[in-house]
């Protein structure tokens, strides 16, 4: 960061805010609560969570998920998103659940970072804070996959 | 609010709370109390001052501190707040508007014959209204403040700095990421660091108008609403 950047910033003055800047900063204080992807977080943060991840990655529709090489096209990420679904609306018990979601999310984020294309009939503002918060919880390399890709759009 | 011992801090979960351990502190407890009941509710009680029928009273700033003097250091009036029941706000709005009820009388024994004149004449907006405007502001306005000693004092200035390049600059992450030189896994954590400290500000500052933990998100959206 250069030295104008650094001055215009120390300028910035809660002072300043308009209406507009003031509603935004009020969504920010919003509880998200009962979000699938805490659940994930949740379970990543668990002891085995790393062990975890890996085999949800694992058991995913292609080597993709864990390896993060050879991108997969349009197609290929259309596939996979519906099996994503299929796994988290059938899974008759949590992990297999939250491992639908987490393969659900790489995919979306893959249509970011691949595409420039929000593969989700979510708000752009939401799929980016639900992709923000879970590279927080990821490990090397997915947490800058998925940072990336929350960060495409906003 | 600017020294880090005088912050509501997060364990009070009610402004009674919070003024009750405040004042079992005598009189340092009291000012740190008045401070925060100043710097928090003086701008928009002058903005409602400023939209009422009773404007041509005085100057704002005058209104406001005779009000905050004759009410902030009596014995009893953080006592009278909790009986009531009422918000903090609503309880000091009351407040003003009887201040300012006794201030007119107090114009009209000295003889100020415009007055009943002046104060016939039209507002343009709901002060109650504009009142909230002001409220809401001063809330982000204070909760910045205070997120962002919180992220100085813990060595996450930079943290602070990008959430406001991108938060009020506008900047896209992608170039807050180019900008500060780290990854974006670095930036997301930066991102979710300087947002939770100020999303923490934000809420206890509602909280310390005396609502419930459960109520401040409606309040929030009610906020927001009044806000568009």
């Amino acid at each position: 960061m250069n030295t104008t950047d650094r001055d215009s910033m120390e300028k910035s003055d809660p002072g300043s805010l308009d209406g507009n800047s003031v509603t935004n900063f009020l969504q920010l204080g919003i509880e998200q609560k009962n979000r699938p992807v805490d659940r994930l977080i949740e379970r990543l943060k668990e002891a085995d969570g790393e062990s975890w991840l890996q085999s949800a990655l694992e058991d995913s529709p292609s080597s993709w998920f864990l390896s993060l090489e050879e991108s997969p096209d349009a197609a290929e990420l259309e596939e996979f998103k519906q099996q994503a679904k299929v796994t988290f609306a059938e899974a008759d018990e949590a992990n297999t659940r939250l491992a639908g979601l987490l393969q659900y999310l790489f995919v979306i984020a893959a249509g970011l970072n691949y595409q420039g294309a929000l593969l989700s009939s979510q708000p752009a503002s939401e799929i980016s804070a639900t992709l923000l918060d879970l590279a927080v919880a990821l490990p090397a390399p997915w947490n800058d996959f998925i940072a990336e890709a929350a960060m495409s759009s906003t | 609010m600017s020294n880090a011992a005088d912050k509501p801090d997060a364990f009070p979960k009610t402004m009674g709370t919070w003024i009750d351990r405040q004042l079992q502190e005598g009189t340092l407890g009291r000012d740190v109390v008045n401070r925060h009941i100043m710097s928090v509710y003086a701008h928009p009680l002058k903005v409602y001052f400023l939209g009422s029928s009773m404007r041509t009273l005085g100057e704002p700033d005058d209104m406001v501190d005779g009000f905050f003097a004759s009410r902030l250091q009596k014995e009893s009036y953080f006592d009278q707040w909790k009986e009531s029941g009422l918000r903090l706000r609503r309880w000091l709005m009351n407040g003003f508007l009887f201040h300012l009820k006794e201030e007119i009388r107090r114009q009209k024994r000295h003889g100020d014959s415009s007055l009943d004149q002046e104060l016939d004449s039209p507002v343009d907006a709901s002060p109650d209204l504009d009142f909230d405007r002001a409220w809401a502001m001063s809330m982000v306005q204070g909760a910045w403040k205070d997120a962002a000693s919180s992220c100085e004092e813990e060595g996450f200035g930079n943290h602070w700095q990008l959430f406001i390049r991108h938060h009020v600059d506008g900047l896209p992450y992608k170039l807050c990421v180019e900008e500060f030189d780290v990854s974006p896994s670095q930036a997301a954590v930066m991102v979710r660091t300087a947002t939770g400290r100020f999303k923490d500000a934000l809420r206890m500052r509602i909280l310390l108008d005396g609502l419930h933990e459960d109520d401040v998100d409606g309040e929030l959206l009610r906020l927001m609403e009044i806000m568009q």
